[in-house]
C-alpha cells in the first residue's frame, strides 16, 4: 500500500513538472492578439479555451475527485447525501446538485427529489421548474399552482412566463392544484392522475373545458358555480371530493351513482336544501349497480344529502363513514363496540354495530310521530347494542325493550315542556328503564335550559332530583344493588347538592358537572378520513410511489 | 448484563446492554449470537468516535425506537430539520467528527442519530450557494467541461426569468 502511493505520488510530481513545462513554452504576452477583426480573435481564443479543456479538462476534473476522496464531506454515501438533501428545500437541492461530481450524481440521481413543484412559492423561479421537470425525468410531478389573470395577462411575478407550456412538458402529473384554468389550455395533460379545482367565481365556468380522462382523484371547491362534471372526467375515479356545490342532492347523487370505480367520496358545505326524489333515489338505487364505498364523509351538508347517500347500495357495513358536524355532547366515555344515535332534528336514526361492523340508517318520515322508529327493529338488529345515545327530540313511552343488552344510556332533558317535543326526565328514566334493561350501567344526563319568552305555557317546573331518586330505589328493589354510574350536566347544579348524600348512596359513583365542561363529542366515533395513498394494485401505467396530500381547501 | 465492544483501533468498550442495543446492528447480533459474553467487534468505527456515539445512546436510552414507519425520503420531501437542545449541543463538534458520527450511526443503524447529524449538515448548507458549501467543506469543483456546461445551462435558465 505504501509503494502505490509512493509510487502515484511521484506520478502526480512528474504531471506538475510537465505542466510547468507547459507553460514556460508559451508566456501571457505571447497569447495576446492585436487585431481589428474581434470576432476572428474571439474564435481563435474560444478553439484555443475549449482545446485546454478537451486536453485538460478531464484530467484536472479527474485530479480534483481524487482530491475530494479524502474529504468526508464529498464521499459521502449516496444514502446518507439524500438524507441530507432531503431536509433541504428546492433551492438547497439546485445548489447541491452543483457542488461537486458526488453530490450531483446523487442529487440527480434520485428523480423523485424533482418531482415536487409548487409554484405558489415565491422563490420558485422559471429556471428552478425548467430544472426540476428535466432532473424529475419521467417520474410522476406533483404540481401545484395558483394563476392571477389579470387583462388576460399572467400576473404571478415570479412565475416562469410560460408556466403551462413547461407542465404540458411532464410526461405524468400526480397532482395537480389550480385556481385557474386559462380558457387557451383545452388540451388534455398526458396521464393527469390528481387533480384539485377551485373554481374562480370571476370566471365564467364555461372556460373550464378542461377534461383528463386519467382522473384518478378529482376534488372541485365549486364555490356555489354551477359547474358541469363531465363523464369523461369521471368516468375512472377512484376518489372524488366536492366543496361547495350548489346543485342540489339528487343531482349530485344521480352523477356520483354513475362513477363505478368510485370508492371514495367527500361531500363538504352543500347547503342546497332542495329535497330528493324518494322515488327517483329508490329507483336507482334497486335497478343499478352497488357502490359500496370505502369511505363516505359529509361534512356540514344539507338534510337532504343525508337522505340521498345514507342508504344501502351507498353505504356497506365494511364503509367507513363519517357525518359532521355532531352533536356536541359532555360525555367523556370510551366508545361503545356498538351504538345508535337517534337525531330527531335530523329525522334519522343511526345505528353502528361495532367497531368492524359499519352502521344502518334509518330514516323517520316525521321526527315527532313514532310510528316509523318503533318499525326499525324489524330493519335493524338492536338486541346487541350497548350503547343508547338520544339527541334532539321527545319520544313517549321509549322503545326500551328493543335494547336488552344497553349498558348506557345518555339524553338530554328539559326542566319543563314547553313545546310537547321537549324530553323531561321522567320520560326516560323509571321502572320500565329499571326492569327491561337490566344491563345499565351508566347513566349520563344533560339538563337543558327551557326556553322561556317564546309561544305557549311555559309550564310547571319538574323536580327531576326528585324523580331521578324514584328510579334509582326501583332499581334497588329491582335487582338489588346499587345503579353503578350516573352523570349529569347541569346548568343549576345547586338543584341536587341538596339530596347529594341520597345520590351518593343509591349509586356507585355520582357526579354532577357544570355545562361549562362540555367539551367532548361522545357520539359514535368512526375513523379519521384517512389520507390518500396511491394505490398499489395493477393500474394502466406504473403507479406512482408517491402520497398524495389530503384535499386542503383555502380560499 | 454489559456487553463487549471492541473498535478498529482495538479499544475496548463495556457498555449495558440497553444502551448497546439502541444500535439495530448490534442488537441483531446480539440476538444471532443469544447470551455471550464474546466481544463484538466493530470494525468500521474508531474508538473517539464510539465514544461519542455510546454518550448519545446512554442519554437516549429510554427513547421509544423508531417503528420504522416514518416516511420514507420519496414520500415527504419536507421534513422539519428542528433538533432537541441535548442534540444540537452533542452535536456541536468539528466537522471531521461530525460526519465520522454521521458515517458511524449508518453503520450502526442507530435511525434517530442518524436524523441528528443529517438534520446539522442540511442547516448547514441552508441558504448557501454551491461556491458557499464548497468553501464550508473544502471540497473543490471536480466537474468535467460537459458537467460544467450543463450547469451553465441551468444557471442561464435563472437568468432567463
Amino acid at each position: 500500500m505504501a509503494v502505490e502511493f509512493a509510487s502515484r505520488v511521484a506520478i502526480l510530481v512528474d504531471m506538475a513538472e510537465y505542466f510547468d513545462s507547459v507553460a514556460a513554452l508559451v508566456s501571457v504576452d505571447e497569447i495576446k492578439i492585436d487585431s481589428d477583426d474581434k470576432e476572428d480573435a474571439r474564435y481563435y481564443m474560444d478553439s484555443a479555451v475549449n482545446r485546454l479543456d478537451e486536453s485538460f479538462g478531464p484530467l484536472r476534473a479527474a485530479l480534483r475527485r481524487e482530491r475530494n476522496r479524502t474529504i468526508l464531506a464529498a464521499c459521502l454515501p449516496t444514502r446518507i447525501l439524500l438524507e441530507i438533501l432531503h431536509y433541504g428545500e428546492m433551492e438547497a437541492l439546485f445548489s447541491a446538485a452543483q457542488v461537486c461530481h458526488g453530490w450531483r450524481i446523487a442529487a440527480l440521481g434520485h428523480p423523485p427529489f424533482w418531482s415536487t413543484i409548487d409554484m405558489r412559492r415565491s422563490k420558485c423561479t422559471g429556471s428552478l421548474v425548467t430544472a426540476q421537470l428535466q432532473h424529475s425525468r419521467s417520474h410522476p410531478l406533483d404540481v401545484t399552482f395558483s394563476l392571477i389573470e389579470q387583462a388576460d395577462e399572467i400576473a404571478n411575478g415570479n412565475l416562469p412566463s410560460r408556466p403551462l407550456d413547461l407542465i404540458t412538458r411532464a410526461s405524468s402529473i400526480s397532482n395537480l392544484s389550480t385556481r385557474t384554468i386559462p380558457p387557451m389550455w383545452t388540451h388534455s395533460v398526458p396521464l393527469l392522475d390528481s387533480l384539485h379545482l377551485v373554481v374562480d367565481p370571476s370566471t365564467p365556468t364555461g372556460n373550464y373545458v378542461f377534461e383528463p380522462s386519467n382522473l384518478n382523484h378529482y376534488s372541485v371547491n365549486f364555490r356555489y358555480q354551477y359547474l358541469p362534471l363531465s363523464q369523461s372526467v369521471l368516468s375512472n375515479l377512484r376518489t372524488l371530493h366536492l366543496r361547495q356545490i350548489p346543485e342540489p342532492a339528487s343531482k349530485v347523487f344521480a352523477t356520483v351513482f354513475r362513477i363505478n370505480s368510485l370508492r371514495e367520496l367527500v361531500l363538504d358545505i352543500c347547503k342546497n336544501r332542495d329535497a330528493a326524489h324518494e322515488e327517483q333515489m329508490n329507483w336507482m338505487t334497486q335497478s343499478t349497480h352497488v357502490l359500496s364505498l370505502e369511505l363516505l364523509y359529509l361534512k356540514d351538508v344539507a338534510p337532504s344529502f343525508l337522505s340521498c347517500f345514507l342508504r344501502p347500495g351507498i353505504i356497506a357495513e365494511t364503509t367507513n363513514f363519517r357525518i359532521e358536524p355532531r352533536q356536541r355532547t359532555p360525555f367523556q366515555r370510551p366508545t361503545p363496540a356498538s351504538s345508535v344515535w337517534i337525531d330527531l332534528n335530523h329525522n334519522y336514526v343511526l345505528s353502528e354495530h361495532g367497531t368492524q361492523n359499519g352502521l344502518t340508517r334509518i330514516d323517520l318520515d316525521d321526527a315527532f310521530v313514532l310510528e316509523p322508529l318503533y318499525n326499525t327493529p324489524s330493519l335493524i338488529k338492536f338486541s346487541s347494542v350497548t350503547s343508547l345515545q338520544w339527541v334532539g327530540g321527545h319520544i313517549k313511552e321509549p322503545p326500551f325493550r328493543w335494547f336488552p343488552s344497553l349498558t348506557s344510556l345518555t339524553f338530554d332533558c328539559y326542566i319543563s315542556r314547553v313545546h310537547k317535543q321537549q324530553q323531561r326526565l321522567g320520560d326516560v328514566v323509571g321502572s320500565y328503564l329499571a326492569s327491561t334493561c337490566p344491563h345499565l350501567k351508566y347513566l349520563g344526563i344533560t339538563m337543558r335550559e327551557t326556553m322561556r319568552g317564546g309561544s305557549g305555557d311555559p309550564g310547571q317546573e319538574d323536580a327531576p332530583e326528585v324523580q331521578l331518586v324514584a328510579f334509582l330505589k326501583w332499581w334497588l328493589d329491582t335487582h338489588g344493588e346499587r345503579f353503578p354510574e350516573v352523570e349529569i350536566y347541569e346548568y343549576r347544579p345547586r338543584r341536587w347538592t341538596g339530596r347529594l348524600v341520597t345520590f351518593q348512596e343509591l349509586t356507585g359513583k355520582f357526579n354532577i358537572k357544570t355545562h361549562s365542561l362540555l367539551e367532548s363529542a361522545r357520539f359514535p366515533k368512526f375513523p379519521e378520513t384517512r389520507r390518500f395513498v396511491a394505490e398499489e394494485e395493477e393500474w394502466s401505467r406504473p403507479p406512482p410511489r408517491v402520497r398524495f396530500r389530503p384535499t386542503i381547501w383555502s380560499d | 448484563m454489559p456487553v463487549l465492544l471492541v473498535t478498529s483501533d482495538n479499544e475496548q468498550f463495556r457498555v449495558e446492554k440497553v444502551v448497546a442495543q439502541r444500535s439495530v446492528l448490534i442488537k441483531n447480533m446480539l440476538e444471532d449470537v443469544g447470551e455471550s459474553d464474546q466481544p463484538i467487534p466493530l470494525p468500521n468505527v474508531t474508538a473517539p468516535v464510539l465514544k461519542k456515539v455510546l454518550e448519545y445512546c446512554d442519554h437516549h436510552q429510554t427513547d421509544p425506537l423508531p417503528t420504522g414507519d416514518e416516511p420514507s425520503a420519496d414520500e415527504s420531501r419536507k421534513r422539519t430539520t428542528d433538533i432537541s437542545e441535548w442534540d444540537q449541543k452533542f452535536i456541536t463538534v468539528d466537522q471531521e467528527m461530525l460526519f465520522e458520527i454521521i458515517l458511524a450511526a449508518n453503520y450502526l443503524d442507530i435511525k434517530p442519530l442518524l436524523d441528528v447529524g443529517c438534520k446539522t449538515v442540511a442547516n448547514m448548507i441552508k441558504g448557501k450557494s454551491p461556491e458557499e458549501i464548497r468553501k464550508l467543506f473544502n471540497i473543490v469543483n471536480d466537474f468535467t467541461p460537459e458537467e460544467e456546461a450543463q450547469i451553465k445551462k441551468e444557471n442561464e435558465w435563472a437568468e432567463d426569468r
